[in-house]
């Protein structure tokens, strides 16, 4: 009988974590996925273990899905008829199509359209092998601004300077209260041990209180649940900052000397800027909190210390957006938990420390941002763009699905001459392609895989099983690509994957063997506390803003268009003609829109729209019916999951389930970016928590 | 080996399946099915709602009933752990009507199957597979004296007269 052998390795999706797992292999195939035997807890560097989508994924291995050869599109766009071809006839007629586009119209009018279905890479996966490709190549036009966080990016950068990334997770054990604000670590991830730190501080003691509009599963350990009407946090923030400066417990010696700008928030929160003091009462219609809730919670966030204010990005993918992130800074300066281990704020999140290796050459191309990440499509509609897109080079990204307004990206992408995707799978978005080009799976390359929040980790992720099909890795392509572009040597430098990561590892000063062997490196080191230093001595330490302090008024912001200060401003755009709020969040059982098809994960949970039972009853919605949603742009049909865990007058949808039109049209996959639309904040911010919607019975 | 539990900590448990899942993933069963299920329980009103998860599989009871029933002699209990022999199971479903869990699994293939308490790995010094599988460290396997009885509910778990070897901890 086959010995089994043990592989480590690590996932390379976009999911919020790197974690260990072990591939159980025998015969060449894969028979199992489990975590390492060894107990190795410890306080501070606890085991990453895999969530629900790792252990799932040898579900994926024989995917229907999967795409085993190259396609070339037979039928119309978006029929899903393809041939299949070989990869000469694949390769040189994409070779051909770049010339010739390039020729006549130059780089720019192709669009390097990536995602982040394999990420975390050293140059041979998605994005990180096809952006250096095209900077051989020329400039190609790609997208600018963070489908993700692209809100506390911006603000951060405001009001504190930089993008300051929030505390080690270890740090949480300090923490006497913890406020996840619009975030849930149960569903997000961000961090393999985010949850497990937080049970921990609540096991010894701290308090944890969940401001979200839903009961979400991590709703289970917290304290306190404080439902909030998405889009209204800076609303919040400014009664809890009233109550504050109102009972004397605004941290005013952190203020003066840690921060500029205060006053003129403090005039907003009295009544003195617009005739209106941001009282409880006053927060109470606009967030849909109670009055006592807030002076309670004010009162609890001043007064319990340290505290953690762990906000995360659904807040911040609203129309002021940039907003509701600057408030909830300042909301952690004036109960002067910055800088202080077991306090702090979010940020933009996670630290991620990393362990350095070389990286692979670059060309001396630059792509140019001519899009914006989310609304490129209205873009690519208005023919504004000099030269117009003509190729869209789409690599590991479902795009018609990830991006708001599906029904938009759709039309965009049937404009443009020829459309290249590159992907394991054949999604949503393949379908529109004209060649669809096989890639391999993380299992099937490979790899140096970073880490993420998480504190230092290394990763080798050895090649566990032959490619499916005449699947290849993104890195194989593009060197096919650039032999017959003329840019073979510079591209490849003669190497392929295992030599280049030989080369970066022979140049480097880690323990090449243990990382081998053990697929991991770790470098734990004193969990960090963000902004410590700053604290410690803002003059020896000074920020990056034009003070060295913290900004809490800035006049970027007014620039952009915003109040100089992190004041509330209603949503505008969204909600003509439609009487319920739409929310989109990450769901546990995808990584964005991969490992959809994975039938494993498809039956923990079914798909559904949550409607409170009260919004319900009034349209004769029975829970598991299936109901229509509707929204400006589109619609879907879903069923209703009738709940108490969700404020009233809000619905929600997990996003990633894949597109899947009927034949008149509608989307019966439950895709939450059918109903979405091109909304962007201030600064071009992600906005699609400021989308409206109407739910109805499907009458047969 | 003496008898240890199974200790599901529900003030941890945040019902994210990845036990589920482990647990499936090992015993290699058809989509359908599965030997581990978390059930989730949502109550009141809103906004003062709650809800738990429940971690539910064979608790490889101290009096196990399906042993009793079981026509076939397959199954039997030993070392702490109800075993199941599939050579033997003739396929009646006697025991899936005893027992309280619905822990016993019918697959199309003409046999039953249970939770085995990954006696295999356990008996190699491992924890069983949904243990290692818990990224909050809810689960836990153990032995009597090193349960924490603080908040042990017993009494409102169905079945609680075969004894089965499991601790919820609230």
């Amino acid at each position: 009988m086959p010995e089994i052998e043990y592989v480590p390795f690590t996932c390379t999706y976009n999911c919020g974590s790197r974690c260990e797992l072990v591939a159980h292999v025998k015969d060449g195939k894969i028979i199992r996925i489990d975590t390492p035997t060894a107990r190795i807890d410890s306080e501070t560097t606890p085991r990453l273990v895999p969530c629900v989508k790792g252990r799932a994924r040898r579900r994926n291995l024989n995917d229907p899905e999967r795409v085993r050869t190259p396609l070339r599109r037979t039928g119309p766009r978006g029929s899903g008829q393809f041939e299949e071809i070989t990869w000469d006839e694949a390769l040189d007629e994409v070779a051909y199509r770049l010339k010739k586009t390039r020729d006549e119209y130059g780089s720019e009018a192709l669009f390097h359209a990536t995602g982040t279905g394999s990420i975390a890479g050293r140059g041979f996966n998605g994005s990180s092998a096809s952006s250096r490709f095209f900077s051989y190549w020329g400039s190609v036009t790609e997208r600018t601004g963070s489908m993700s966080y692209h809100g506390v990016e911006v603000a951060s950068e405001w009001i504190l300077g930089e993008v300051v990334q929030g505390s080690d997770r270890a740090t949480l054990l300090d923490s006497r209260l913890i406020i996840l604000w619009g975030n849930n670590p149960a569903e997000t991830r961000m961090g393999p041990n985010t949850n497990y730190f937080i049970a921990e501080a609540r096991e010894k003691g701290a308090r944890v209180v969940l401001i979200d509009p839903r009961f979400t599963d991590r709703g289970v350990l917290a304290d306190q649940w404080v439902p909030i009407k998405p889009g209204t946090d800076a609303a919040l923030v400014a009664a809890m900052a009233y109550v504050m400066e109102k009972e004397r417990l605004v941290d005013t010696e952190f203020i003066e000397t840690h921060t500029v700008g205060y006053p003129d928030y403090r005039r907003y929160l009295i009544g003195e800027k617009d005739g209106v003091e941001k009282t409880p009462a006053w927060a109470e219609k606009v967030t849909g909190v109670p009055e006592d809730g807030i002076t309670r919670l004010a009162r609890d966030y001043a007064q319990i210390k340290p505290a953690a204010l762990l906000a995360g990005w659904g807040p911040q993918r609203t129309e002021y957006g940039e907003q509701s992130a600057r408030a909830l800074i300042t909301l952690a300066c004036m109960s002067g938990n910055v800088g202080l281990r077991g306090g702090g704020f979010a940020g933009i999140g996670y630290r991620s420390k990393g362990i350095p290796v070389g990286a692979l050459p670059r060309g001396s191309y630059q792509p140019v941002g001519r899009v914006n990440s989310a609304t490129w499509a209205s873009t690519v509609l208005d023919d504004s763009l000099d030269p117009p897109i003509k190729i869209a080079y789409i690599v590991a990204s479902n795009l018609i699905n990830r991006c708001p307004d599906t029904g938009k990206n759709i039309r965009a992408l049937e404009q443009i001459d020829f459309i290249v995707c590159q992907d394991p799978y054949l999604t949503p978005t393949a379908h529109y392609a004209d060649i669809v080009l096989p890639i391999c799976t993380d299992f099937e390359r490979t790899d140096l895989i970073g880490s993420w929040p998480q504190g230092s980790r290394l990763f080798y992720n050895h090649q566990i099983i032959e490619e499916l099909g005449e699947s290849r890795t993104d890195y194989w392509v593009f060197s096919e690509l650039a032999e017959r572009l003329g840019f073979y040597e510079e591209y490849t430098h003669g190497r392929n994957e295992k030599e280049w990561i030989a080369f970066l590892l022979e140049s480097s000063e880690l323990d090449v063997e243990g990382l081998r062997q053990d697929g991991i490196l770790r470098q734990d080191g004193e969990p960090e506390v963000a902004l410590a230093r700053f604290r410690a001595d803002p003059r020896k330490n000074p920020l990056n803003t034009t003070t060295g302090l913290i900004e809490i008024s800035c006049p970027e912001a007014e620039k952009a268009g915003l109040p100089s200060i992190p004041s509330y401003v209603e949503l505008k755009q969204g909600s003509i003609g439609y009487p319920l709020q739409l929310i989109t969040p990450t769901s546990r059982l995808r990584a964005r829109s991969s490992l959809h098809t994975n039938p494993w994960l498809q039956r923990l949970e079914p798909h559904t729209v949550w409607i409170n039972s009260k919004d319900a009853a009034v349209r004769g919605i029975k829970n598991g019916e299936i109901v229509e949603v509707t929204s400006g742009v589109g619609r879907t049909r879903i069923p209703a999951k009738v709940t108490e865990r969700i404020m009233p007058g809000v619905v929600s949808i997990y996003h990633g389930t894949w597109y899947q039109p009927s034949s008149e049209g509608i989307d019966e996959g439950g895709c939450a970016n059918v109903l979405t639309s091109h909304i962007t904040s201030a600064t071009g911010g992600f906005a699609t928590h400021s989308d409206w919607v109407e739910v109805r019975r499907v009458d047969n | 080996m003496s008898q240890r539990l199974f200790v599901v900590d529900m003030d941890r448990c945040i019902g994210c399946n990845a036990c589920t899942i482990a647990c499936k993933d090992r015993a290699g069963l058809p989509d359908d099915l599965d030997l581990l299920r978390v059930e989730r329980v949502e109550t009141g009103l809103y906004p003062d709602v709650d809800m738990h998860y429940r971690v539910m599989h064979c608790f490889h009871c101290e009096k196990p009933p399906c042993v009793d029933v079981c026509p076939a002699g397959a199954l039997s209990k030993d070392d702490g752990f109800v075993h199941l022999n599939v050579e033997s199971c003739i396929n009646c479903g006697e025991c899936r009507k005893v027992c309280p869990y619905d822990s016993i699994i019918e697959l199309p293939e003409g046999f039953h199957v249970k939770c085995d308490g990954c006696f295999d790995e356990v008996s190699r010094g491992w924890e069983p597979t949904c243990v290692r599988a818990c990224l909050m460290r809810a689960l836990s396997f153990k032995s009597l004296d090193e349960v924490d009885a603080r908040h042990r509910i017993e009494k409102d778990i169905r079945g609680h007269e075969f004894r089965p070897s499991v601790v919820y901890l609230h």
